[in-house]
């Protein structure tokens, strides 16, 4: 006959176990690598096909601790080691064999007479990084290889086959009346039948077996739902048997409580009987102590440890990014199916300018998604500014002020952990400041800088104090097809405008508007800041006073304006044809009513605003052929010529009108004549004749 | 007056103690865990099942029926996959990256076979436990179903997965409006994520199921509820709860 074979337990970590290891690791032992008593528990009410699970949770650790109900107690040896090294290199069969050798102390001693959950056991050798919040782990389930084997000498049978139905019931009455009268479940018990049916006694009655041992049967509650094999603490208690009874009687009748109940009903006949042979062992082979097995496989069924990664559910800044997420992808789910978030989410944003402008625009691409935002500026944080400029704080005023663009990007990761934001201190060149010889170096750097930080970025936001600063990354911006969102403020006015992205490379085209209703521009027909003005820029804060170079805004003003350069952003990007959205011009009030091609509405090329009158208007304009930032001329030159033709902009008065041809217009044309053209006096004289400021 | 086909806390308190006490009855596995501190009551229970049981019919119906149930086991060669076991074994794979192969072979122990312990390959591999938790809501004057499912080692399923575990009835409702109906949410008194089923729909729900029935129209609130709503994350209410 072959040799009984056991279902060994399975090892199950409730999330709550990672948890209180990882809050005791860091509050209690800190590098204490002692090993620590731990509970757990198992069950033998498995539905077929479950494995024996045996379980540790939040209570894990607790003193007075009580299995759950109906469970039953499996007493634990954590060992937690403070490095991955320590983990790999720790002597696991000398770990098992410890405790193997106490449960050995407990079987010969007789101590598991008085407590018999002593047989059931584990070892749990852990690592928690907890940086990453990764588990490995290994659990073993400590058994005697004593006897080496074991055979039934009568085949195990399901209960209600041995029993007829009346006798079966009054067992699972006995059992249920000895086991609510406890404390906690027993694991092992005694069963007697003198013939005025079932008593069930404690374990220490187990001397009764010598007796009379056709009349006992030993209980014990099994986790194992497997047909034909018994669970692990069988085995255990078969060591005991074994030690205690060679011998003395040849074989022992065990019953296996397999206590199921599916949909209400009670299966308790699923329990198996079996008789299992007591092998006569010479004295000289019960004196030594016997080998430990026990080691749980892997999920690779290897004998080796395993790792559980749980940042998804246990590290704040991964729940702080799902939750987020959660929240965009919500408004998608609910409001508009087709919104673009993975676009939008992933657009890699340069903010040149971190003042009013900047922060707030920084704060709504963040709401949006954006995790890539590089902030840009050249200045330090005053005290004037955090009460405005909504990144930053009093701290960092003081000792003379952190660089905005660091202490800007350095506030968007304390916000949100998620965001890959950078801060850089950079002073964009202006036409109209002259380069001199000491700062040529310098200057070419920051040319370079900002030519490689447009390269690295799908979207550039113009948010400075100056009119001429604005010039140099729209040229560049233009002259590698970028979308630009130009925002800038008047006392209680604003202008927010996305800049026209060429089609392609080549010379802009001018195409009829045949395809296009009146009214309506190509997003690559657009004009850029500079389109509108008629003088290049130039130094402008020359003859300014004191409060024309400070924010002398409304301060909703700002708000308002970040706001719609954000919204106009996500607007180009979810709109089919991207930056080549054509705009409407408000005096085609259509716009208004008519539905647009992009779910979240229609993509204006300007909006403009004066707050006195809480009035907005959407102005679209084309490119100006003899515009100072984005003509041909202008780009081609720049595309040719690079830094000497830039040098030339910067420190040359009248190159830019001379060369794009404003000059000889002005000179053919009397200036009367142009600001008689205007038809609203209200907007036409263009950005150039606002206050700006960020 | 509370609105129809909601209940009062006062009333969820009484429904949850006497729905502990039938489970007691019947061994059910549902226990009311009382927070004084927060004076608060729910209901919790854990199930485990075979990693397949939600989405594969013939395990369904072998559950329903153990009376006849089909010789067990080898079940690890009877279950068939499902996308769940697919994702598992990407995140199983995921999981393994941070030691190299060579590092984990290196920790594997060379062991003579345990005689005495039978072949692992005969037992289920994966198994999944769920965690329900039933608690009140005081907005909406409804109680709302919690769960949270995870592996063996902890790891939770991740919502999406979730979805596709539910049965295909519940699929083509999920489809059009999941995230209405079951999110990721901080549990309100453990502060732990949980999945929840959004509590928005249960008054309608209920208003309608009340209107219909006659007489003590509340002593089936949780079972009326439960079994209706129960079924998307696994959960089956046994007949014996309703009076």
């Amino acid at each position: 006959m072959s040799h009984i074979q056991y279902a060994p337990f399975s090892s199950a970590v409730d999330p709550g176990f990672w948890q209180i290891l990882t809050e005791k690791k860091l509050n209690e032992f800190g590098l204490d690598e002692s090993h620590q008593t731990i509970n757990g528990f198992y069950s033998n009410g498995n539905a077929q096909g479950i494995p024996p699970q045996m379980t540790v949770d939040y209570a894990a650790f607790n003193r007075e601790w009580k299995p759950p109900p109906r469970s039953f107690p499996v007493c634990g040896t954590l060992c937690n080691t403070n490095t991955i090294e320590k983990f790999r290199e720790m002597d696991k069969k000398q770990l098992l064999s410890g405790v193997g050798q106490e449960l050995w102390e407990d079987i010969t001693s007789g101590k598991v007479l008085e407590h018999p959950e002593k047989l059931c056991r584990f070892v749990l050798l852990t690592f928690s990084d907890l940086k990453k919040y990764h588990y490995y782990y290994w659990f073993a389930f400590p058994a005697l290889k004593f006897p080496e084997k074991s055979v039934y000498s009568e085949p195990p049978r399901a209960l209600q086959e041995v029993l007829p139905p009346e006798k079966l019931s009054a067992l699972a009455e006995a059992y249920d009346s000895y086991q609510s009268s406890r404390s906690t479940y027993a694991t092992f018990f005694v069963v007697s039948d003198d013939g005025n049916g079932p008593i069930i006694a404690d374990f220490k009655e187990l001397d009764k077996l010598v007796s009379s041992p056709e009349n006992v049967m030993v209980g014990v509650c099994d986790p194992s739902a497997v047909q034909g094999y018994p669970g692990w603490p069988v085995r255990n208690l078969l060591s005991f048997l074994t030690y205690r009874y060679t011998g003395k009687v040849q074989s022992i009748k065990v019953l296996m409580v397999r206590d199921r109940t599916h949909d209400g009903v009670r299966d308790f006949g699923q329990s198996v009987v079996a008789s299992i042979a007591i092998p006569a062992l010479e004295k000289e082979d019960i004196l030594i102590l016997p080998e430990c097995v026990g080691w749980e496989k892997n999920e690779r069924s290897k004998m080796g440890p395993r790792m559980v990664n749980l940042s998804s559910s246990m590290d704040p800044t991964r729940l702080a990014e799902s939750a987020v997420d959660l929240n965009l992808r919500l408004m998608r789910w609910r409001l508009l199916p087709d919104l673009e978030l993975d676009k939008i989410g992933s657009t890699r944003c340069l903010v040149l300018g971190s003042g009013t402008l900047g922060c707030n625009v920084a704060r709504l691409l963040m709401s949006w998604g954006i995790r890539h935002i590089t902030m840009v500026d050249n200045s330090k944080v005053s005290y004037s500014n955090p009460v405005r400029q909504t990144l930053f704080t009093f701290q960092d005023c003081i000792n003379g002020g952190q660089p905005k663009a660091k202490a800007a990007a350095a506030s968007l990761r304390n916000i949100f952990p998620g965001m890959q934001s950078e801060g850089i201190s950079l002073s964009i060149p202006m036409p109209g400041h002259a380069i001199t010889d000491s700062v040529l170096e310098q200057t070419k750097e920051d040319v370079k800088k900002l030519e490689s930080l447009i390269d690295a970025h799908d979207a550039v936001f113009l948010l400075m104090d100056t009119r001429e600063s604005r010039w140099l990354p729209t040229v560049v911006a233009a002259a590698k097809r970028k979308i630009v969102i130009n925002a800038a403020l008047g006392f209680d006015t604003f202008l927010v405008l996305r800049h026209g992205v060429r089609a392609d490379d080549g010379p802009r085209k001018r195409e009829g508007a045949s395809a296009i209703p009146l009214g309506r521009i190509r997003g690559c027909e657009l004009g850029c800041y500079f389109c509108n003005d008629v003088v290049a820029p130039g130094n402008s804060t020359r003859d300014r006073t004191l409060d024309q170079q400070c924010t002398v805004t409304r301060p909703g003003i700002s708000m308002v304006a970040s706001a719609l350069a954000v919204e106009l952003l996500v607007s180009v990007l979810q709109h089919p044809l991207g930056s080549d959205a054509e705009a409407d011009t408000s005096a085609n009030e259509d716009h208004l009513v008519r539905d647009a091609e992009c779910s979240l509405g229609i993509v204006p090329h300007q909006i403009r605003g004066f707050l006195a009158r809480f009035h907005q208007i959407l102005p679209a304009s084309r490119a100006f052929d003899m515009c100072t930032a984005c003509s041909d001329v202008v780009l081609n030159k720049y595309k040719t010529e690079g830094f000497d033709f830039l040098l030339r902009a910067f420190n040359e008065p009248g190159f830019l009108e001379d060369l794009t041809g404003l000059t000889a217009m002005q000179d053919a044309t009397d200036d009367a004549e142009v600001w008689g053209l205007s038809d609203d006096e209200e907007f036409s004289s263009g950005p150039g004749s606002m206050d700006m400021d960020t | 007056m509370a609105a129809a086909g909601s209940i009062s806390a006062d009333e969820f308190r009484s429904l949850a103690e006497k729905f502990a006490d039938t489970s007691s009855k019947i061994d059910d596995g549902w226990h009311l865990e009382i927070l004084a501190s927060q004076d608060s009551v729910y209901l919790w229970r854990k199930s485990i099942l075979p990693r397949s049981s939600q989405s594969n019919e013939q395990q369904k119906e072998s559950q329903k029926d153990p009376g006849s149930a089909p010789p067990p086991v080898p079940s690890g060669h009877v279950v068939t996959p499902t996308k769940m076991s697919e994702t598992t074994e990407i995140c199983a794979q995921l999981d393994g990256q941070q030691l190299n192969v060579h590092d984990w072979d290196e920790m594997e122990m060379e062991e003579d076979e345990d005689e005495q312990c039978m072949p692992t390959v005969l037992l289920e591999r994966e198994v999944l436990t769920y965690e329900y938790h039933i608690l009140y809501s005081e907005s909406y004057a409804v109680p709302v179903l919690y769960v949270n499912i995870y592996k063996q080692d902890g790891k939770l399923v991740p919502l999406d997965t979730v979805w596709e575990m539910s049965p295909s009835s519940f699929q083509k409702l999920l489809g059009e409006d999941k995230w209405t109906i079951l999110t990721q949410q901080e549990h309100p008194l453990l502060g732990r994520p949980f999945l929840q089923l959004h509590p928005c729909h249960t008054g309608d729900l209920m208003s309608q199921v009340l209107k219909n029935s006659a007489g003590n129209i509340k002593q089936n609130y949780l079972a009326t509820w439960l079994s209706t709503v129960g079924p998307m994350v696994g959960l089956h209410i046994s007949p014996n709860y309703i009076t």
